[in-house]
C-alpha cells in the first residue's frame, strides 16, 4: 500500500470516528439546550397564565397548549414531562409539559402548559445536518489538500527511488538524488549519495583486485606452462610421471583460459572497448560463419542464415566479435551431429537456434559466471560474458528452448 | 638467427632461452631496461622479444631506441597485459608482433620465425621441408611440385608444424593457434583430430610421406 494512501486510510477512519462523536456530542448539547429553551418558554406561560388567575381571575385556555383545571384540594407540586397527544388531524404529536398543581385565590387550579416538541425537534434535526455538511466539506476538502500537498511533498522521494531502482553498479554513474528543501529528505539524500559512493568504490576495488589479480598470474602461469611443456619435451619421463605431469598442464590450460576470461570479463565491465564504430551485424555474422565453417562442416551442420534487413549497431567491434563467438562456439558446441544453426536477422532483433535434445534446466542462472549444467572443462564463463557485452551494449539477450531448438534471441 | 630476449621474470626467460637455443638460434637475455638499452646499442640482433614491464622503465621507450638504432630489427612484445592499446601502440611503435602472456613456447617460436621471414625475405622466400613446400606469399602448398587445396585451417596447421619441427605440439597450443583464446575449446580437440587427418591425407594423396606423429593422450609431432 502507498504511504499516501495509508496515511488517507487512517485519516479517513479516524476522521470518521471524530465525526460520529462531534455528531453525537452536538446531538446532545443541541437537545439539552432546546429542551431548556423550551422549560424556559413553559416558565414564562406559566407564569402568564398563573398571573392572569390570580390578577384577572380570568381562566386562558388554549388547548393544547395550555389547560387549566379547578381541582379538590391537593398538594402543590410542579414537575416537567413529555407526552404525547393526539391532534384534531388525528396524529400523535409529541409534547413537552409542564404540570403545576397550585393554589391561587383559594382555589387549587391544575394548570398544564405544553409546547411541541416537534418544531424544537425540526430545528435540532436541520442544525445538525448543517453541521454535518459542513463539517464533511471540511474533511473533503482537509483529505484532497492532504492528498495535493503529500503529492507534491513526496515526489523528491518517489522520483530517488525511480532512480535508486535504475541505479546499476556496472554502469558507473554516480547517484545523483532529486534535490528537496525537507530536511528529513536531505538527510536520506546524504545517506543515500555517501552509500552509494562507498558502493561504487568497494565495487571498483573488487573490479581492479580482479584485474590486478588475473594480470598478475599471466606470468607465473606463463612459466608453469613453458615447464611443464619443456618436461613433457623430454624423454626422461616414467609413464607414470607423465600420465600426471599431462594432468597438472591439462589444470594449467584450464586455469590459464578461466583467467583469460576473467580478464576478459573485467575489462568489459570496466568499459574498456570504447572505439566506437557504426558496426554491420550482418557483416560480423558473415564473418563469423566464415570462420566457423570448417567446424560446422567437420559436425556436419546446416548453417542457414536468413537476413531481412541489416542490423547496425553503434559500438566497439570487438565486442560484437566476441558475442558472436561466444553465440557461435555454443551453438557448434551444444550440437549434435548432422544438426542445424539457424540464424535469423532483421533490424534490432538477431535469433540464433540450433539443434539440442534437452532444454537448458536452470534458465535463471544459465547467464551466471562459472555455472554450468554439466560435469565439463569449460570455464563457464562464456555465457556470462555474453550476458555483459549484452548489458554494456544495452541489448537484451534470451533463451528459449522450442521443438528441440536452443535459441538465443538478442534485442535492442 | 640471433635473438635478444628482453624479459624479467628469470624463470620465463630461462625457458624461452632454452627453447629458442634448441631451434639453433642464438639468444641472448636482458632481464632490465638498462642491460636491454646497452645491449640494444651494442649488438645487432635480428629478433628481439620485449617486455613491456621491466625494471628501471618500459619495454616500450627500448622500441622507440631501437626504431632508431636498427631498423631492419624484428621486434616482438611479450606482455601480461591483453590490451588492445598497448597492443595497437606497440604495432604503431613498429613492433612486427603482439603476444599476451601465458603464451605456448611452440606459438611464441612460430611467431618469431614468420616476423623474421617477413623481415628478411619480405615474406617472399618459400618454406621447403623435403617433398613440402609452402609459399607463404599466396598461401599455397605444393607437394613433390604438385599444388595440393588445403582448407585455410589445414594450412595454418601445417605452417605450425613445419615451424615447430621435431616438437611436440600439445592438443591446447594447437587450438590455441587455430582458434585463438577468445573461446572456449575444451572440447573442441576432435576437430584438431578432423584436421590433422584430413592434412595427413591430402598429403599423403599428393605422394608425400607422413611426417606426423600422434604423441598418444598429448598431442603430435612433426618428424623430420
Amino acid at each position: 500500500m502507498k504511504l499516501i494512501h495509508k496515511i488517507n486510510q487512517r485519516y479517513l477512519i479516524y476522521s470518521l470516528a471524530v465525526l460520529i462523536l462531534l455528531g453525537v456530542a452536538i446531538n446532545i448539547t443541541l437537545k439539552i439546550i432546546v429542551a431548556d429553551e423550551t422549560d424556559e418558554t413553559l416558565e414564562y406561560t406559566y407564569k402568564h397564565v398563573e398571573r392572569l388567575i390570580k390578577e384577572k381571575q380570568q381562566l386562558v385556555l388554549l388547548e393544547p397548549f395550555i389547560s387549566v383545571e379547578l381541582i379538590d384540594h391537593a398538594w402543590e407540586s410542579r414537575c416537567f414531562s413529555d407526552t404525547i397527544l393526539y391532534t384534531e388531524l388525528n396524529e400523535s404529536e409529541e409534547f413537552r409539559q409542564l404540570t403545576v398543581i397550585k393554589t391561587i385565590n383559594n382555589n387549587t387550579y391544575k394548570i398544564t402548559v405544553r409546547e411541541s416538541a416537534i418544531e424544537s425537534g425540526d430545528l435540532l434535526e436541520t442544525v445538525i445536518i448543517l453541521i454535518l455538511i459542513s463539517l464533511l466539506l471540511l474533511f473533503g476538502m482537509l483529505f484532497y489538500l492532504n492528498m495535493r500537498i503529500s503529492k507534491s511533498v513526496w515526489s523528491p522521494f518517489y522520483k530517488n527511488l525511480e532512480k535508486l531502482k535504475n541505479f546499476s553498479l556496472q554502469k558507473m554513474e554516480t547517484f545523483r538524488p532529486e534535490n528537496s528543501n525537507i530536511s528529513e529528505f536531505q538527510e536520506l539524500n546524504e545517506t543515500l549519495k555517501s552509500l552509494t559512493g562507498k558502493l561504487i568504490n568497494d565495487y571498483d576495488t573488487l573490479k581492479k583486485f580482479t584485474e590486478n589479480a588475473s594480470h598478475e598470474l599471466q606470468t607465473p602461469l606463463a612459466i608453469i606452462r613453458s615447464k611443464i611443456e619443456s618436461l613433457l619435451e623430454g624423454n626422461e619421463l616414467s609413464p607414470v610421471q607423465a600420465e600426471k605431469i599431462k594432468s597438472i598442464y591439462q589444470s594449467v590450460n584450464r586455469l590459464t583460459r578461466i583467467n583469460k576470461n576473467l580478464l576478459l570479463l573485467t575489462k568489459i565491465e570496466n568499459q574498456q572497448f570504447v572505439k566506437i564504430e557504426a558496426v554491420s551485424i550482418k557483416k560480423s555474422i558473415l564473418e563469423q560463419m566464415e570462420y566457423f565453417s570448417e567446424l560446422t562442416e567437420l559436425k556436419e551442420l546446416r548453417v542457414d542464415f536468413r537476413d531481412i534487413s541489416d542490423w547496425i549497431l553503434r559500438c566497439d567491434k570487438t565486442l560484437i566479435e566476441i558475442l558472436f563467438n561466444n553465440l557461435f562456439s555454443n551453438a557448434i558446441k551444444h550440437n549434435i551431429r548432422g544438426g542445424a544453426i539457424n540464424i535469423q536477422l532483421e533490424n534490432k532483433k538477431m535469433i540464433m537456434s540450433n539443434s539440442g535434445t534437452k532444454p537448458i534446466e536452470n534458465t535463471r542462472r544459465m547467464f551466471d559466471r562459472f555455472y554450468k549444467e554439466a560435469v565439463s572443462d569449460s570455464t563457464g564463463l562464456g555465457l556470462a560474458i555474453s550476458k555483459q557485452i549484452c548489458l554494456v551494449l544495452n541489448l537484451k539477450i534470451e533463451y528459449h528452448f522450442s521443438g528441440k531448438m536452443h535459441s538465443f534471441v538478442l534485442l535492442l | 638467427m640471433k635473438i635478444l630476449i628482453i624479459e624479467d621474470e628469470q624463470e620465463l626467460l630461462y625457458e624461452i632461452k632454452s627453447y629458442l637455443e634448441k631451434e639453433d638460434f642464438i639468444c641472448e637475455v636482458a632481464d632490465m631496461y638498462n642491460t636491454a638499452s646497452e645491449k640494444l646499442s651494442v649488438y645487432h640482433y635480428d629478433i628481439v622479444l620485449v617486455d613491456i614491464m621491466l625494471p628501471g622503465g618500459t619495454g616500450l621507450d627500448l622500441i622507440k631506441t631501437l626504431k632508431n638504432i636498427q631498423q631492419d630489427t624484428g621486434i616482438l612484445i611479450i606482455s601480461a597485459k591483453n590490451s588492445l592499446d598497448d597492443k595497437l601502440y606497440g604495432l604503431d611503435l613498429g613492433a612486427d608482433d603482439y603476444i599476451t602472456k601465458p603464451f605456448h613456447l611452440a606459438e611464441l617460436n612460430s611467431r618469431i620465425k614468420s616476423v623474421f621471414r617477413r623481415r628478411k625475405f619480405n615474406g617472399a622466400v618459400e618454406i621447403v621441408h623435403n617433398e613440402i613446400k609452402i609459399n607463404p606469399d599466396n598461401k599455397a602448398v605444393y607437394v613433390k611440385g604438385k599444388k595440393i587445396a588445403l582448407t585455410k585451417k589445414e594450412y595454418e596447421l601445417l605452417n605450425f608444424f613445419i615451424a615447430n619441427k621435431n616438437r611436440l605440439l600439445t592438443k591446447e597450443s594447437i587450438a590455441e593457434h587455430l582458434w585463438g583464446d577468445n573461446i572456449d575449446l575444451a572440447d573442441n580437440f576432435d576437430f584438431i583430430y578432423t584436421h590433422i587427418n584430413n592434412l595427413r591425407k591430402k598429403i599423403a594423396s599428393a605422394g608425400g610421406s607422413d611426417y606426423l606423429l600422434t604423441v598418444y593422450g598429448m598431442g603430435y609431432k612433426y618428424i623430420d
